[in-house]
């Protein structure tokens, strides 16, 4: 049975919704209707309890989705449920005017109730995972992940890449941290990640899903291992490279210019020298780095040495650091190194500062360059080989940097340490345990993950694989004459359902038929309703876009009556036909909201919105229409007036 | 037998801490002093490294599968089954007891009652009481029954007593009995296994810093203020404005006050710089002009970007800490020496935003700060198997270090606790 209920939030509501009308002009869309004065409180619960069975379709018009579906989700016996906030969407920002109000809530149950009609049971993920994880690089956080692993009862394969060398791994990453406690820390844990098996070689290949990867390794020997695994973590190392200083300073050219890995054994064999230090302007250094500069050239002028350091910008975590250096007698001078000249046996450095032409000569006994850091030379490869995403720097992406910083493009592999970026023993050690967590997680997973899907009709589809393309999840893959779904990988987004040109792919739930009755149905009740009124249609993706328009609701932000959100998984789901549809059915505006630049929660909607949008408009504009009619804009929390500043009207 | 932790501190770092616990089959007990959670973050609006908003918080496995972050309206933290949060709440002491803690914690009273109240607002509304609002820069108000800002979790009001003329409107609009004027402040006792400190930072209102004259001139402001004012539901809604109530189209920023400094604060706040040039990029945007006076800028690599808009958007960057900021004619003038031209300046501008320290909350605070080490920053071990730290509680940091490090602990006192699948 199909019913409806009403919430009064604690009788507050009918002040601005005529909720009489709305109970008389809807009544026989539903088989019941029934209103309460608290529906999320627990009286209301039992008492939805009590009304609903397993087979019913409701609408429940009440706060929003993201406040009640919650309890609700947990006590509904139907999954055949449709939210409409009557109270974010609709009281709470238009307040001036209950009639139009009302209308468009009763517009907007009106959706919901066909929105309902076309709802499915969600689809269960086979969650089946390999309890065994492969770690790539063995340096300080793979041995991290490798240690916190195998405490955990984690079977862990630690892969070292070919050129891997332990024995002067330390050595080499002296920028993370002095080198008795990078030593005693990776002796600690090659103590305790014993219980990993290590490997020498290279990932060649990689198959399967995430909780189910089978990765093929070309072992050191030759051989070839298949190797089957539930997670990847990637904690391969950085290489250090001469910076573009290197030229000028005469790098490679005399044995007196180093980089800055020598200055301690040139520093150790003699003292009272003069040594000029440079950073190089075009590099942005880390904090482990600036940290390590200032170890070293502390060092350096301790054993007697006179210390002078061409800085722009020094980063540290460790203010210490920079306090002990000065205090050593280390001189800092801020410039660049512009133009060394060889005098006998010194240099005769000058710097230039680069605002104002100021220049200052020295004469020094030796140049030391601050080197870069890069990721490991073999990163690119690797990283196609898992269909990894680099960033500009080459290392590793990650899937979002505020709040996922072990999470890579791709489900189920992950990143640690270095991989990342240059960083120092602390925040290493941060990192892998962070990926070592996630991994973790991942095992022990238990209960169920639900979600609609998309479906793909065989008939249909051309094989164009523009799907496999578009899912930013590699959850569909073309597998001889078909294409075939990974419900594990699968985010439920239905980017692939406007990726497709056929139209073969149905997003269960969702399905085209669902979208374009829902949008007739409100053009012709809006007409019926409100007449010549115009009207908008704002698509929300229903992450930050839909926590936006709540937010108006919170924050009193109001924008015209007549303006109605449908809720997409995704922004990216959207296509050019429900954007037309929208405007077919005699919308003045077709708002496609998506998330913030960069920060679709399913990695591409944003962008993707924004260039079917942008096709749209071309579209209109070479048939003669006003193309300004549909526009694409971000929309989150913390802006909740950007409903207000999106919806207004034109005349 | 399951096992408990007690995370003291509802900021960033303590949520996520708290969330990854739960998950992992942890009871916790989370334990924060304000109405709200969020700590700094309910401040800042929109955060650096990706531009949304502060008050996201990682998906939990248990809620929404783990897989998106979502805002804190949506229930993450107040609906899931083995998370407690006591707000208002303070720790009043810890004793050590067989395996674990005893721990007594103290709760004010809200006068709302959190597992009756649907947040219709009706009681705000009726609400005669206008009082000054702690959120708002430039004389915003609030009522006696208030909700510190929109996005604040828990939803419930809550009603500050010391303003409240116990009228009882509110009361009689709420139909679902949700308010208790005379509610009790209450006791409880928690036995524990582990404590975990995520007491966090607070921006140090730069009162006492030398030279700089916060206290004279209200155009003098810290960057948390200047964030609320960047607030569009703030009480400027998003206008950038003067004591004047002018709009104000020049602004100059100060680094480091107050903190690299012997006499003050000794440390580098690590994410002063990076919040600037975010501030500096917003106020740019508003077409306002930027001038950042620092001693070095210090950028993580996740937001470079950031450096790189500042200057492609045209903030003006002088290398030298002033010396001071004055008021001349009623405009704060900032008085540097450019250390790169060696010449004094003199910028004359309607608004300065200091940089000022960010200083551990858990300092002063009895059975916390016995954990607390150098500048009052605890380890992330504090005793092994039993207290634990993360987030800015173990020095002062950015959001994405303190949910790495956040996750770290939380992993590690799996294992402690745990031991293993
Ligand atoms: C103006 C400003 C702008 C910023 N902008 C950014 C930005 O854009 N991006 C970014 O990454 N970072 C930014 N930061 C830094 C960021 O706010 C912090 O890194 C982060 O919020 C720290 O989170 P936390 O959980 O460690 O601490 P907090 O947010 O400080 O949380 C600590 C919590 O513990 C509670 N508490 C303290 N003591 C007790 C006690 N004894 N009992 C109970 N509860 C207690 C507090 O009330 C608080 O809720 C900014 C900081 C400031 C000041
Ligand atoms: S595009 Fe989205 S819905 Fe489609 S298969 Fe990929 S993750 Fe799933
Ligand atoms: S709207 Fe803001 S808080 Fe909500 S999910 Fe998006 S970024 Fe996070
Ligand atoms: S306390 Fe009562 S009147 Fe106030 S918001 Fe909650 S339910 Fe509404
Ligand atoms: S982060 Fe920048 S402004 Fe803040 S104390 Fe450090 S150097 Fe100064």
């Amino acid at each position: 049975m199909k019913k409806l209920f009403l919430c009064t939030c604690n009788k507050t509501l009918n002040k601005w919704l005529d909720l009489e009308r709305i109970q008389k002009e809807i009544g026989s869309t539903f088989e019941s209707v029934k209103v309460h004065d608290a529906l999320c409180l627990e009286e209301g619960l039992a008492f939805l309890d009590s009304e609903v069975s397993k087979d019913d379709a409701i609408v429940i018009g009440a706060c929003t989705s993201q406040i009640i579906g919650v309890p609700l989700e947990r006590r509904l016996k139907t999954e055949q449920v449709s939210f409409v906030p009557i109270r974010e969407h609709v009281a709470w920002v238009h307040k001036e005017d209950k009639k139009s109000a009302t209308n468009k809530a009763i517009i907007l149950l009106q959706d919901g109730a066909i929105h309902v009609n076309h709802m499915e049971p969600k689809t269960a993920v086979d969650l089946q995972i390999e309890k065994k994880i492969l770690v790539v690089g063995g340096g300080l956080a793979g041995l991290k992940v490798a240690s916190d692993l195998v405490q955990l009862g984690v079977e862990v394969t630690l892969l070292e890449p070919p050129e891997f060398n332990k024995d002067d791994y330390v050595e080499k990453n002296q920028f993370m941290a002095d080198s008795s406690t990078l030593k005693d820390t990776v002796n600690g844990l090659l103590a305790t990640s014993k219980g990993a098996k290590k490997l020498n070689g290279t990932v060649t290949s990689l198959s399967g899903r995430a909780g189910l990867f089978s990765v093929i390794i070309k072992l050191d020997d030759g051989k070839e291992m298949d190797l089957l695994v539930g997670a990847i973590v990637v904690a391969t190392h950085t290489e250090q490279s001469a910076p573009s200083l290197a030229k000028t300073s005469l790098y490679g050219k005399s044995e007196n210019s180093v980089l800055i890995s020598e200055l301690a054994t040139l520093a150790s064999n003699k003292s009272g020298k003069t040594i000029l230090v440079a950073q190089d302007p075009t590099y942005h250094e880390s904090d482990a780095e600036g940290s390590y500069l200032l170890r070293e050239v502390t060092q350096a002028a301790e054993k007697g040495n006179t210390v002078i350091v061409a800085h722009f910008n020094i980063y540290t975590k460790d203010e210490n650091l920079y306090r002990k250096a000065r205090e050593s007698g280390v001189i800092f001078v801020r410039g660049t190194l512009e133009k060394v000249d060889k005098k006998k046996d010194q240099f005769v450095c000058r710097l230039e500062n680069t605002l104002e032409s100021q220049v200052r000569e020295f004469t020094v006994d030796y140049i030391v360059l601050q080197p870069e850091r890069k990721p490991w030379s073999g990163t690119r490869k690797l990283a196609n080989t898992l269909d990894l995403n680099l960033d500009q720097s080459g290392f590793i992406k990650t899937r979002y940097s505020k709040m996922k910083p072990v999470q890579t493009s791709k489900r189920g592999i992950f990143i640690a340490g270095n991989a990342k970026t240059p960083m120092n023993l602390n925040d290493a050690l941060a990192s892998a345990s962070n990926a070592s967590l996630e991994v973790f997680k991942n095992i022990i997973a238990e209960g169920e993950r639900k979600g609609w899907i998309p479906v793909i009709d065989e008939e249909q589809c051309d094989l164009c694989e523009a799907c496999v393309n578009a899912c930013p999840n590699d959850a569909l893959r073309r597998d001889e004459d078909l294409i075939k779904h990974v419900p594990m990988n699968c985010e439920f987004c239905g980017i692939c359902v406007s990726a497709c040109p056929t139209r073969a792919i149905e997003f269960q739930s969702h399905k085209k038929d669902s979208w374009l009755a829902r949008i007739e149905a409100i053009g012709a009740n809006h007409k019926k309703l409100e007449g010549k009124k115009p009207f908008t249609l704002v698509y929300a993706c229903s992450e930050c876009a839909n926590a936006s328009i709540d937010q108006a609701g919170f924050t009193g932000k109001g924008y015209p009556t007549g303006t109605y959100v449908l809720q997409f998984p995704c922004a990216g789901m959207v296509s050019p036909i429900e954007i037309l549809k929208g405007l077919v059915e005699g919308a003045e505006q077709v708002i496609v909201a998506h998330c913030p630049p960069g920060g679709c929660h399913h990695q591409t909607g944003d962008h993707l919105s924004e260039l079917v949008v942008k096709f749209t408009q071309d579209m209109l504009t070479s048939i003669g229409q006003d193309p300004s009619r549909i526009k694409a804009t971000y929309m989150i929390a913390a802006l909740p007036n950007k409903m207000q500043e999106e919806v207004a009207h034109r005349g | 037998m399951t096992k408990n932790a007690v995370v003291i501190g509802a900021g960033l770092a303590g949520i996520q801490v708290s969330q990854q616990l739960t998950d992992l089959g942890i009871t916790i007990h989370l334990i924060e002093k304000e109405p709200i959670i969020g700590g700094l973050s309910t401040y800042l609006g929109r955060v650096f490294p990706t531009g949304d908003c502060a008050l996201c918080l990682d998906a939990s496995n248990e809620m929404y599968d783990g897989h998106h972050r979502k805002c804190q309206y949506r229930g993450l933290v107040t609906e899931k089954k083995n998370l407690k949060l006591y707000t208002q709440s303070e720790v009043k002491s810890i004793t050590e007891a067989d395996s674990g803690f005893k721990i007594s914690i103290k709760s004010e009273p809200r006068y709302v009652n959190l597992d009756r109240c649907v947040v219709c607002l009706e009681c705000i509304d009726v609400c005669d009481v206008e009082v000054a609002d702690e959120y708002a820069l430039r004389g915003g108000t609030r009522k006696a029954i208030y909700r510190p800002i929109p996005q604040g979790v828990p939803h419930a009001p809550l009603i500050d007593l010391e303003h409240c003329t116990k009228c009882g409107k509110c009361v009689d609009v709420c139909k679902v009995n949700a308010i208790d004027l005379e509610e009790k402040e209450s006791s409880k006792t928690i036995n524990t296994d582990a404590v975990i400190i995520a007491t966090g930072v607070e921006e140090k209102i730069p009162l006492d810093f030398p030279g700089y004259e916060y206290r004279t001139s209200d155009d003098i402001i810290s960057h948390a203020e200047l964030a609320r004012m960047l607030d569009p539901t703030g009480d400027t809604n998003g206008v950038v404005t003067t004591s004047a109530g002018d709009v104000v189209s020049k602004v100059t920023m100060v680094l480091c006050v107050g903190s690299r400094d012997k006499t003050a604060f000794e440390y580098c706040s690590q994410a002063c710089c990076t919040y600037s040039l975010k501030h500096a990029e917003m106020l740019r945007e508003l077409g306002i002009d930027v001038t950042i006076c620092y001693m070095d800028i210090r950028v993580p690599n996740h937001s470079f970007h950031y450096l790189e808009s500042s200057i492609e958007k045209g903030v003006k960057f002088i290398r030298g800490k002033p010396d001071k900021v004055v008021v001349r004619s009623g405009k704060p003038v900032t008085v540097v020496e450019d250390t790169q031209s060696q010449k004094l300046m003199q910028i004359e501008s309607d608004l300065v935003v200091l940089a000022s320290p960010l200083a551990p909350l858990g300092i002063g605070n009895d059975p916390v700060s016995a954990f607390l080490g150098e500048y009052g920053f605890a380890q992330r071990v504090v005793k092994e198997r039993k207290v634990y730290a993360c987030g800015t509680a173990t020095g002062p940091t950015d959001i994405p270090t303190s949910i790495a490090e956040a996750n770290a602990v939380a992993l590690r006192v799996y294992s402690d606790l745990k031991g293993g699948i």
